[in-house]
């Protein structure tokens, strides 16, 4: 691991009208490391998710992603770097298969235009698809279309086309919203069993999931960074109690 | 000098009469998220009824009323059924339905009221020309281009300013949430759409001193109408009657300067508006993720 | 045990699913290969009409159905390469090759303009951006008297034939437009089929369904929307190109709004997304149009009402319609 970060945040900013959604938040990530991103609702955490991955470009500030300085790159230059995200909503494509679904991921980088035939192109997705459906448990899935699949598995799917292109950073926005904790956990099992190597943003709402995988918890509250820590030091932080954790410790623990 | 004052003049009845009609078309789309292709056969069948009450020898100004409330009462019929159940349905089947509809309406009108060009006999008061420095000007268009800016006022008085205009907004907004407030929104939107099909009944009588009433007019109108909303962005007063005024201009204008080729200009006006402005000119912000 | 003995029936039925769709393909093609042999000069020349109009509804399901873009222009694109099929016609004399040629580069150049002006708009803005669009095109086929004949359209095309090195085939009569026709629509369906089974097919359902999700994976929705729009713009062009010798003729209408408006609404009636429905909705919306004008003057009316009555009972199309209803699910 280099110590060069894999991502650096440099004093970002955005306002939308005169609401000022960020102010100079700043923050590094190395290869391999996992942030977790926690705040309450509106402070933030999805419009930093946008500023990275390209869907928003911030009114002031840089993001540099592996030495290269990306603030104005579009989308698909981004993720052709390495950078991918998942939604908060679920946003799987649910009439296709499983296999398919993972088939659009995986042509997105290589022949996914291709206008004539192109079923080298295909056989090569489906390949890959099988392969990571294999190691994620799911292959027996395989041809079913998503929106057959309980929610837990649709999750995973969703999960499963952002991690297919092998990415070395994948922002994750609220992937174990509606789950059962037995369910998240399985599901971050997978993601770690699957890109060991990735740089993982995680932001969610369940504070256990969050404090017992990643390496170092950021606090956003009110578009400001407040703390940005190990688990054990965000525990105790002030700042973070009161804008999060507050009302009482049961959350935390 | 005199000769463009008397255009532009030509030009604000013209738009005052598109942005009535657009306003109508306009509503429901915002509010219902629904495309309503009949608005055309309003705007005909106001005309027709105009036409008709102008000749019967009642009343001159009792007309648009009248052409109001014909329009008014097939769009509360249509809102009952079939429209009510195509709200939420894709704008696929709602263009389908509604394009079937005035294929329907656009054959009664054909059957009831013939095949020829119908024009109104214009009461004395409104027939006839003033002297604009010295250039003939309908008085007509004035008339329309008064009532029509007394119209716009009035509507925009009544949605921005009125307990009604707000329930209407707020409905646009978030519809869930004026149901928990204990309204029936099912019963605004029977009268949202009634208003708005007697608005388009109402331009249609406007319209008929200038533009006559023939089997066509009510699809010419649609076609303007439709690129008035969305060029002018949807949800928003101030858009469609910005969309309105650029559309009447560009529409006199080019027929002053390149008569040949004046539909092609204007129209190519209106496509510019949309690429370089695609939601509209006046937009709403709407988050993505 | 169970696991491989249901793996076994999935694929028998599959393979049974496999085996009833080629053999309705098979009986289609040996009905369409009866037909002259059954029908008269009008009928054969009516039902080229329907197989080109349904080849040029078929392209228009590629957008629909598949990237789901409602577009009311897409008689443009039609009548756009039918014009300029005509006029290269009396030019150059009707070649067979040239014509289709002519149509679908002309098809393909103006399905261009139109993505270029539509690409960064979606739902309703592309439908009336569409609409618009293709009322200019209509504007300036309507002004350009010299070229187009404006109102009136143009006659008097010489005969069609087909150029081979050793000889000149005539297809004039109307046995052979009708099977030329015939070719020509089962060739469209096999490229849109193989279009829409290409990964470009596939990116295009996608960005269907969840647009974001598609730029979030790094496709370029604009590029994929101008494929489609392209592929949609060939095949509607090669069937415009034969369509001025249906009639010898060729006016107008064939590029107005409103025919667009019925292509959609032949699309919907034939059933969208499912490429072979095309060519039955364009016979319904046809034959109805043809027969019922020769009883009433009230056809429009029995045409307005037969839109409405499909959106009403069966809006998913008349072959799921019928099928449900013989299944006794009533509505779908």
């Amino acid at each position: 691991m280099s110590d060069r970060p894999l991502l650096r945040i440099g004093n970002v900013g955005i306002a939308f009208g005169g609401l000022k959604v960020l102010s100079d938040v700043s923050l590094t990530l190395n290869a391999g490391e996992v942030l977790g991103l926690i705040g309450p609702n509106g402070a933030g955490k999805t419009t930093l998710f946008n500023i990275v991955t390209g869907f928003l470009r911030p009114s002031h500030g840089e993001v540099v992603f592996d030495g290269q300085d990306i603030t104005h790159a579009r989308t698909a230059q981004r993720v052709r770097m390495g950078i991918v995200r998942t939604f908060q909503k679920s946003m799987v494509f649910p009439d296709l298969t499983v296999l398919e679904n993972l088939g659009l991921a995986l042509r997105a980088g290589d022949g996914g235009y291709a206008w004539w035939g192109g079923s080298a192109v295909l056989t090569r997705a489906e390949v890959r698809a099988r392969d990571i459906l294999l190691r994620a448990g799911m292959y027996d899935r395989a041809r079913r279309p998503v929106a057959s699949l309980s929610y837990g598995e649709q999750r995973i799917v969703d999960v499963l086309i952002s991690l297919a292109t092998e990415p070395k950073l994948l922002l994750l926005d609220e992937p174990t919203a509606g789950l059962s904790k037995a369910e998240g956990e399985h599901l971050v099992a997978v993601i770690r069993a699957l890109c060991p190597e990735t740089s993982l943003i995680l932001v969610a709402h369940d504070l256990d999931i969050v404090f017992s995988v990643c390496d170092r918890v950021a606090v956003l509250d009110l578009g400001r960074m407040i703390a940005c820590d190990t688990p054990a030091a965000i525990r105790a932080h002030e700042g973070a109690q009161a804008a999060y954790l507050g009302k009482g410790k049961e959350a935390v623990q | 000098m005199s000769f463009y004052l008397v255009q532009i003049l030509n030009a604000l009845s013209f738009s005052m009469l598109l942005m009535l009609t657009g306003l109508g078309l306009s509503v429901v789309l915002s509010l219902l998220n629904f495309v309503n292709l009949t608005h055309g056969s309003s705007f005909l069948l106001g005309a027709y009824v105009a036409i008709w009450w102008l000749g019967s020898g009642a009343p001159w100004w009792l007309a648009f009323p009248a052409a109001f409330l014909a329009a008014a009462l097939v769009g509360l019929a249509l809102e009952r059924f079939p429209f009510r159940q195509f709200y939420t349905r894709t704008h696929l089947m709602q263009v389908l339905l509604t394009y079937g509809l005035s294929v329907i309406f656009a054959d009664l009108m054909r059957w009831g009221f013939g095949a020829q060009i119908a024009s109104p006999e214009l009461p004395e008061i409104l027939s006839g020309v003033v002297f604009i420095l010295d250039m003939p000007f309908p008085i007509y268009r004035l008339f329309i281009i008064g009532f029509g800016a007394v119209l716009a006022l009035a509507l925009w008085f009544v949605i921005d300013r009125t307990i009604w205009g707000a329930v209407v907004r707020a409905c646009v907004t978030d519809r869930r949430f004026v149901e928990t407030l204990g309204l029936d929104t099912k019963r605004i939107f029977t009268v949202v759409v009634a208003v708005a099909a007697g608005l388009g009944g109402l331009s249609g009588a406007l319209g008929a001193g200038i533009l006559s009433a023939y089997p066509g007019l009510d699809e010419e109108q649609l076609i303007l109408a439709l690129i008035v909303v969305v060029v002018g962005g949807l949800g928003t007063f101030r858009g469609t009657v910005l969309s309105a005024l650029l559309l009447g201009f560009a529409l006199t204008f080019t027929k002053v300067w390149i008569p040949e080729m004046s539909n092609v200009a204007a129209l190519a006006i209106m496509a510019l508006m949309l690429v370089i402005a695609p939601q509209g000119l006046v937009a709403r912000k709407v988050r993505q993720v | 045990m169970t696991e491989t003995v249901k793996a076994f029936d999935a694929a028998a039925a599959r393979s049974t699913q496999v085996n009833r769709r080629i053999a309705c393909v098979a009986g289609l093609l040996v009905l369409a290969a009866l037909v002259p042999f059954a029908a008269s000069d009008y009928q054969l020349r009516f039902a080229a009409e329907i197989l080109i109009v349904g080849t040029a509804v078929l392209s228009l399901d590629l957008l629909v159905g598949f990237g789901g873009l409602v577009s009311l222009g897409h008689a443009t694109l039609f009548g756009g390469a039918a014009y300029a099929a005509a006029v290269a016609a009396r030019a150059w004399g009707a070649d067979l090759t040239l014509m289709v040629g002519i149509g679908i580069v002309t098809g393909m150049a103006m399905a261009f303009v139109t993505g270029i002006v539509v690409m960064r708009t979606i739902a309703l803005f592309f439908l009336i951006l569409t609409l618009i669009v293709g009322q200019i095109f209509w504007e300036i086929v309507f002004h350009w008297r010299s070229v187009t004949g404006g109102a009136d359209g143009l006659r008097g095309l010489p005969a069609l034939e087909l150029h081979l090195g050793f000889t000149t085939l005539d297809l004039s009569s109307s046995r052979a437009l009708y099977i030329t026709a015939a070719v020509l629509a089962f060739a469209a369906w096999a490229v849109a089929r193989s279009f829409v089974n290409a990964p470009a097919g596939r990116a295009l359902i996608g960005t269907r369904e969840r647009q974001l999700r598609m730029s979030a994976l790094g496709y370029d929705i604009a590029r994929i929307r101008m494929m489609a729009l392209l592929a949609s713009g060939a095949i509607a062009g090669a069937a415009g190109a034969l369509y001025p010798f249906v009639n010898q003729y060729i006016g107008p209408n064939s590029m107005h709004w409103t025919f667009s408006a019925m292509m959609v609404v032949m699309l919907v009636i034939g059933g969208v997304g499912s490429l072979y429905g095309a060519f039955i909705g364009a016979a319904i919306c046809l034959g109805i149009q043809t027969y019922i004008s020769s009883y009433t003057d009230r056809w429009q009316l029995v045409v307005g009402l037969i839109f409405v009555l499909t959106v009403l009972i069966m809006p998913r199309g008349i072959v799921h319609g019928v099928g449900s209803l013989m299944r006794g699910k009533g509505k779908p």
